[in-house]
């Protein structure tokens, strides 16, 4: 009876552990029948985390955004966020902003599309009015941060081309070196290098070129966990401005994924009522 | 009389229940504020003055829940320069329910139609309080009932019925933006298009929806004009009943943002018998277009 409950103990702690392991067998299992299918390995990883990643449904969380200025000044805001996995297009997300009180209950509504721009809307609730504004602005800074509204959106895989550049290492990990160049015009880069990782196709890091093909940005992502078993999220992403020296970092807070958010959740009406 | 007692309670119980069983959220906020203005050169009459102090004072208090939510918004303010600007008011204060493709609100609210920044046709379902400023004016919350009906994905039609009609907040005698050398409060003479005068119910109702790289709105409007019209003598405020239908585009086609709000006001039709013809404006259309 002893011995049985010892083997149980081990062995719960071993499939236990085996959870904790970033590797993920899934993603193996993805990438090699997207290379089958005859795709060019450069957009096999990109596809790959894009597969990774569907059917998650609906996520939400509260997000901590520092903004942290050349001389190491801080200004803090919390953003609630709600995104919505659409099947035949892109996602639709609501930030809203919670703190600090000059900006609370700013909102901002996206649907993403896949093959035409994407639709936002913004309100004001100082003034109470819903407006409608260009997406093709995505290259400007999001309420002053280093993160563009085109940095904040799902990547779309249509809306890039995707070259390979070799196999490298970063942090310690084994990665593809994954380049991606952005087809919009209206985007505000040339180019995207990433470190993904090869056993679970998360990426990162992430260095934006400028239209001048000039190192822009570097994005990190750290404190990944896997949740639901299957979808992974980074909970630390930090942002610096390599030019000016600026940085942002973006902290996950009670993030939750298949929470069963509605579609009504993500219309104008619901924007001006939250 | 006790089928009301008893719909009333159902209702309460419903709230009560969504609120104990659901997630109830209280989210609130305060602001204290000090203006001064300062007007380097003299007005037209001794009465204005140069300089004003204010003080204000607003509290915002939000009750959510599921399918219940309720607002309350006091404000005061204290005008050292002329007492009768002080206010103490609900800039909101109303409960609601909402549902996923419909919600109803009843209460003090203020609403906001128009999609132009410069000029506001549309947006005339709120009185607004001139006293303070004349060129950038408070809203003042209405007494009203709202529904939104949402039966499809991005169309919303709502209904408005705005039960008690507000009376504009003229500039006084010593304030700044005072007409002819200083106004005295003439409201009290007010003259209503209709003898139910401020009791007379406005209606409104608004069809918005999104299609293609458009956002459109009409809207239509039957009440009092909210600005009065008055004689060349300005002893008496009248405010005339009208019909107003609105338009508003919103339209992005990549970078740039146009937009268009028009606007066609009849007065002619509506009952103003209490108001002096040649006081009531003829039919007129008004736009306003440009671009971002």
């Amino acid at each position: 009876m002893y011995k049985k409950i010892v083997f149980s103990l081990i062995l719960t702690f071993l499939m236990a552990l085996s959870g904790l392991s970033y590797g993920d067998s899934r993603a193996q299992a993805i990438y090699k029948r997207i290379l089958k299918s005859g795709v060019k390995k450069g957009k096999a990883i990109a596809k790959t985390a894009d597969e990774m990643d569907i059917g998650f449904k609906d996520q939400q969380s509260i997000m901590r955004m520092v903004l942290i200025d050349a001389s190491g000044g801080k200004t803090t805001r919390i953003m609630a966020t709600k995104r919505l996995e659409q099947k035949s297009d892109g996602d639709k997300s609501v930030f809203i902003f919670k703190k600090p009180n000059d900006i609370k209950g700013i909102g901002l509504l996206t649907f993403e599309h896949k093959r035409k721009s994407d639709e936002q809307w913004l309100y004001l609730p100082a003034s109470g009015r819903l407006k409608k504004i260009s997406s093709d602005n995505k290259s400007g800074s999001f309420q002053g941060s280093e993160f563009s509204y085109e940095d904040l959106g799902t990547t779309e895989i249509e809306k890039y081309r995707y070259k390979y550049q070799e196999d490298g290492k970063f942090d310690g990990q084994d990665c593809f070196i994954l380049i991606r160049y952005p087809t919009e015009r209206s985007s505000g880069y040339s180019k995207q290098v990433s470190w993904v990782r090869k056993d679970n196709f998360q990426p990162l890091k992430v260095e934006y070129y400028d239209r001048k093909n000039e190192h822009l940005k570097t994005l990190l992502f750290k404190r990944y966990k896997k949740l639901k078993g299957k979808y992974w999220r980074a909970y630390y992403m930090d942002m610096e401005n390599v030019q000016t020296g600026k940085r942002t970092t973006l902290t996950m807070i009670n993030l939750r994924i298949g929470t069963g958010l509605s579609k009504d959740r993500f219309t104008t009406r619901a924007l001006k009522r939250s | 009389m006790n089928k009301s007692i008893i719909a009333i309670f159902i209702v309460a119980l419903s709230l009560i229940h969504s609120m104990i069983f659901s997630e109830t959220k209280l989210d609130y906020k305060g602001e204290a504020s000090f203006e001064n203005w300062i007007f380097p050169n003299d007005a037209a009459s001794t009465n204005q003055t140069n300089t004003n102090n204010t003080v204000q004072l607003k509290a915002e208090a939000t009750l959510t829940s599921d399918f219940f939510s309720m607002r309350l918004e006091p404000r005061i303010k204290e005008d050292f320069s002329e007492r009768s600007r002080g206010r103490l008011l609900l800039d909101e204060g109303w409960m609601g329910l909402t549902f996923s493709d419909f919600e109803f609100r009843v209460g003090f609210q203020q609403f906001t139609w128009g999609m132009v920044e410069s000029q506001k046709l549309v947006d005339i379902l709120n009185q607004k309080d001139y006293e303070g400023d004349f060129f950038d004016p408070d809203k003042l919350a209405t007494l009203s009932a709202r529904i939104i009906i949402s039966p499809i994905e991005k169309l919303d039609i709502e209904l408005y019925y705005l039960a008690h009609f507000i009376k504009a907040k003229l500039p006084t005698t010593k304030g700044r933006y005072s007409l002819t050398n200083g106004l005295s409060n003439i409201q009290d003479k007010a003259i209503f298009g209709n003898k139910a005068e401020e009791w007379y119910p406005n209606v409104a109702a608004r069809i918005f929806t999104t299609i293609s790289t458009f956002d459109i709105a009409l809207s239509f409007f039957h009440g009092y004009n909210s600005f009065p019209t008055t004689d060349a003598s300005f002893s008496k405020p009248y405010y005339y009943i009208m019909n107003q239908a609105g338009l508003e585009v919103t339209w992005v086609p990549g970078k740039p943002i146009f937009k268009l709000e028009a606007v066609y006001r009849n007065m002619r039709n509506s009952n103003n018998s209490s108001i002096p013809s040649i006081l009531i404006p003829d039919p007129y259309l008004a736009y306003v277009a440009g671009v971002e």
